[in-house]
């Protein structure tokens, strides 16, 4: 039962080490430069902009679904489908942080231990506390380490609450939705949004019967996007139903970005979005407590307060001279 | 602190693959089937073998008070017997994690 520290306990390497060694395909530099992005590390800057120009390689898969649907067992099945076509396969699987105490068990592991010792395989576990530059940029980092660790795919797992669909769907290259069939009296419901976000659409636990309503209801409601009509994939991870099929509707929709044009366009889209992430995170590190710039802060906050300021005012000091004008 | 649980039955192999890859502080083994003087320091031998030594290794389980001397000097930094309270195996980790 390994166990990790949120601080940094142990001595860090320095980073363009560890970087060198990444490039070569340890994994142990991969593990430790994941572990200064985690922890939200001043040496994790460096990092990324040392790794960036490596990446674009590999295809990056995001899962959402509700609590217990089987995202991490299928995850689990698909890696191993996938090395038996030749692919290396990283997984980054986001588990909430306790709210209560600040610590974590993370269990998604247990179900992924199949492919044990495969050194195409990489495997990593992140946890939801304290990012200042958001949850999803953290995690899209730690996925920029496993690409250019050399893994062919990225499978990303996250907890299906909030934005984080949405998040996922807008980084990912390809996005699986990940559904179950109700039992007995219950009514079938799916969240509000779902239906535009996913590529690929997956209803598990066939095995418990009752598919067939939700897979009717899915195809009547799903619209072609793009040129996309989104598979709908029936699946049974714990007898290994269906992956194959999943394995293969990701790799036609990879090929269908490709063909398309689109993968450039999400690259873009995703582009955007982290460097307005970069510019909040670069922002709120400015006007921390102690700072000159902080103490300005803190002051515009109080006329905020008292109504001698508005806050888009206030905002606008805070950026560079030439894009001051109002807005 | 967060805790990465891997699951029953694991190889040595494994676990030290799994507290690479999770960059992990420490790794608490628990055995019951006896095998621990063979599974113990295979583990300890393997981290040093991917240069991950620094790595801190506890052990728990049903072990014998007389093989506990000798999983230490096997690299095992601390042994939890049966019956050892929660809060001195957290307190362990607690003061590792800022001692390391
Ligand atoms: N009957 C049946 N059970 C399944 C199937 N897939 C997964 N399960 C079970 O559903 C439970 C949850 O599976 P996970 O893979 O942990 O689900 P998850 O979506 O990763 O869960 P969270 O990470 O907690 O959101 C486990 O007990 C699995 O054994 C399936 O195809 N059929
Ligand atoms: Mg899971």
């Amino acid at each position: 039962m390994p166990a990790r520290k949120g601080t940094a306990a142990r001595p860090r390497d320095p980073v363009p080490g560890l970087v060198d060694s990444l490039l070569k395909g340890d994994k142990r530099a991969a593990g430790k430069l994941i572990s200064l992005i985690e922890d939200d590390e001043p040496e994790a800057t460096e990092a990324v902009a040392r790794i960036h120009p490596h990446t674009g390689r590999a295809h990056v898969v995001g899962f959402t679904g509700p609590p217990g649907v089987g995202k991490s067992s299928l995850i689990n099945r698909l890696v191993r489908t996938l090395r038996g076509r030749e692919r290396k396969v990283g997984v980054v699987a986001v588990d909430p942080t306790s709210p209560y105490t600040g610590g974590a068990v993370l269990g998604d592991r247990i179900r992924m231990a199949d492919t044990g010792v495969d050194p195409g395989v990489f495997i990593r576990s992140m946890a939801t506390r304290g990012h200042a530059g958001g949850l999803a940029l953290a995690t899209f980092d730690a996925v920029r380490v496993l690409d250019a660790l050399g893994m062919d795919l990225v499978l990303v797992e996250t907890v299906g609450a909030g934005q984080s669909e949405v998040e996922i769907a807008t980084r990912a290259h390809s996005t699986v939705v990940v559904e179950m069939p109700m039992t007995g009296d219950a009514v079938q419901t799916m969240k509000a949004g779902i239906l535009e976000i996913g590529d690929v659409y997956v209803v598990n636990k066939v095995d418990l019967g009752n598919a067939d309503v939700l897979v009717a209801n899915l195809k009547f409601q799903l619209e072609a996007r793009d040129g996309w009509t989104p598979p709908i994939i029936r699946t049974a991870a714990i007898e290994g139903r269906g992956i194959d099929e999943l394995a293969d509707a990701l790799m036609r929709h990879a090929a269908f970005l490709d063909e398309t044009g689109l993968r450039k366009k999400r690259e873009i889209a995703r582009a955007r979005l982290e460097i307005l992430e970069n510019a909040q995170r670069l922002l709120a590190r400015e006007v921390e407590a102690g700072s000159a710039s902080g103490r300005d802060f803190e002051r515009m906050a109080e006329d905020v307060a008292s109504r001698r300021l508005d806050p888009n005012a206030a905002a606008r000091k805070l950026l560079p001279t030439s894009s001051r004008k109002s807005s | 602190m967060e805790v990465i649980y891997t699951g029953l039955r694991q190889t040595p192999e494994d676990i030290v693959e799994a507290a690479i890859q999770e960059d992990v502080d420490a790794i608490g083994l628990s055995c019951l089937s006896g095998a621990h003087m063979t599974l113990f320091p295979e583990v300890v031998k393997l981290l040093k073998k991917r240069k991950s030594g620094d790595i801190l290794v506890a052990g728990g389980g049903i072990i014998p008070e007389e093989d506990i001397p000798k999983l230490k000097k096997a690299g095992i930094k601390v042994v939890f017997g049966p019956g050892t309270p929660l809060r001195e195996i957290v307190a362990f980790f607690e003061t590792a994690g800022e001692g390391a």
